[in-house]
């Protein structure tokens, strides 16, 4: 298959990584900008294995998923970025081009001979773009294609992410009201404004995320303060406070994950805790 | 226990300070107070994500350093001449990333998390808006063992 490809740049200081062990990207390999506020430090840390400069990554390793989701968007909109960075260089894509015009094509893609061209300047941690040469003519048309589709998919991922939380707040609430000892409840508190960096960013209007406190009669026991989805080190955080302690409660799960693993940190520096009833009823009893 | 465990405990003193402010807020019904202790508490993080990152930077030009003095000896001048050229100058003026992906692979989850703690290093660092949460126990945690496996000698 022919392939158009373009000059550009130098070579990287990328090219110069150490090359680790055979293993692809997990799931949550945020790469680019927006990936890595998104997806922020919520993977338990592997060992990374240290050692010389080795050859550059080949195309075999790039994930398959890696290359069906660039085969859809050619198809789609005739441009592809590696926004999670799971291709290898600009130099070894295109030393090995007809092998990656043949992978595209032998998943799904049936469009014209592709291009693979740096961006003039590094655009949301992207720094080269492959495109449908037949359908796009330049790379700053691929750019401005590409970062259309990138704000709408940003968009639709965010609303996601905003209406999960939400959601797990719903469910903690319903937790914590089935989990209270006899003589508590739960009163709500006026919703807090919800509008985090990358939701202004794409446009995402503010949300009211949910407070309330435990009380018991007339005395207020505790207080349920989300403190943010979009945290380094957490997929959100809702702080417990009573008037003789406070709690870190933490999600630890992936974004999107199909289910919440909340963690309890207590400012006594013990280690944390699996939130379950008995954790939830002894923070409870702590608070008296 | 770890630089970065040593830091952990000194943030969880720092936060109880700063929690107790949130306590009496709470037992005060007091929503202004309790909102400024949350912001106070906010900064506080920030803070001592600074101070980890500082180490941990630290602990990166180290492990460079080491990697340079193993590939400039004896090794043929193909295989040695960027290694040569960066342990000419000052390995703080080699960009922070470009350092890190000396030590780890830039698809790797790990590289990532790295990149994330640059980008609010820099977020909090050069001012902007200032609104980066960080959650200093799982962060402190994280880049004890991604140091642990950095070359030493």
């Amino acid at each position: 298959m022919m392939l158009a490809i373009k000059e550009a740049g130098n070579m990287k200081a990328a090219e110069l990584q150490t090359k680790t062990t055979t293993q692809s990207p997990r799931p949550c390999s945020s790469r680019s900008g927006d990936w890595l506020t998104e997806c922020m430090v919520l993977s338990s840390v592997k060992r990374p294995t240290t050692g010389p400069p080795s050859m550059p990554d080949k195309l075999s390793e790039i994930p398959i998923d890696a290359i069906r989701t660039a085969a859809e968007r050619l198809v789609g909109i005739g441009v592809y970025a590696d926004e999670e960075r799971q291709y290898p260089s600009v130099s070894t894509l295109r030393a090995g081009a007809t092998e990656l015009d043949a992978k595209l094509r032998s998943n799904g893609y049936s469009g014209g001979p592709i291009a693979i061209a740096y961006l003039e300047r590094p655009h949301e941690g992207v720094d080269f773009l492959i495109y449908d040469s037949t359908k796009i003519s330049d790379v700053s048309g691929a750019e401005s294609i590409w970062y259309q589709d990138y704000r709408i998919r940003w968009h639709d991922r965010v609303m996601r992410r905003v209406s999960d939380w939400i959601n797990r707040l719903q469910d903690l609430k319903e937790l914590f009201e089935k989990w209270l000892p006899n003589g508590m409840q739960i009163v709500d508190r006026a919703p807090v404004k919800m509008h985090e960096e990358l939701m202004r960013k794409f446009n995402v209007p503010a949300q009211n995320v949910p407070t309330f406190e435990v009380v018991q009669g007339s005395n207020r026991v505790m207080r349920f303060q989300p403190k943010g989805l979009w945290i380094v080190g957490a997929n959100g955080r809702v702080d417990l406070v009573t008037g003789h302690g406070s709690w870190i409660l933490v999600d630890r799960s992936t974004p999107l994950a199909t289910a919440p693993d909340w963690f309890l940190y207590s400012s006594k520096a013990q280690p944390a805790e699996k939130l379950t009833q008995s954790s939830f009823v002894n923070l409870l009893k702590q608070s008296g | 226990m770890t630089i970065f465990a040593e830091v952990a405990s000194q943030w969880q003193i720092a936060d109880n300070g700063f929690s107790a402010l949130e306590q009496a807020a709470f037992l005060a019904n007091d929503d202004v107070a309790f909102d400024k202790a949350g912001e106070q508490r906010k900064r506080n993080d920030q803070a001592y994500f600074l101070y980890l990152f500082t180490r941990f930077e630290d602990a990166v030009n180290r492990a460079v350093e080491v990697i340079l003095a193993n590939r400039v000896v004896g090794v043929q001048w193909t295989d040695r001449r960027i290694w040569e050229d960066w342990s000419r100058g000052d390995v703080r003026e080699v960009s922070f990333l470009s350092r890190v992906r000396i030590l780890m692979d830039k698809t790797r989850n790990d590289y990532a998390n790295v990149q994330s703690y640059y980008n609010g290093r820099n977020k909090v660092a050069h001012g902007g808006e200032w609104t980066e949460e960080f959650f200093i126990p799982t962060i402190a945690q994280q880049m004890a063992t991604l140091c642990s496996s950095f070359p030493m000698h």
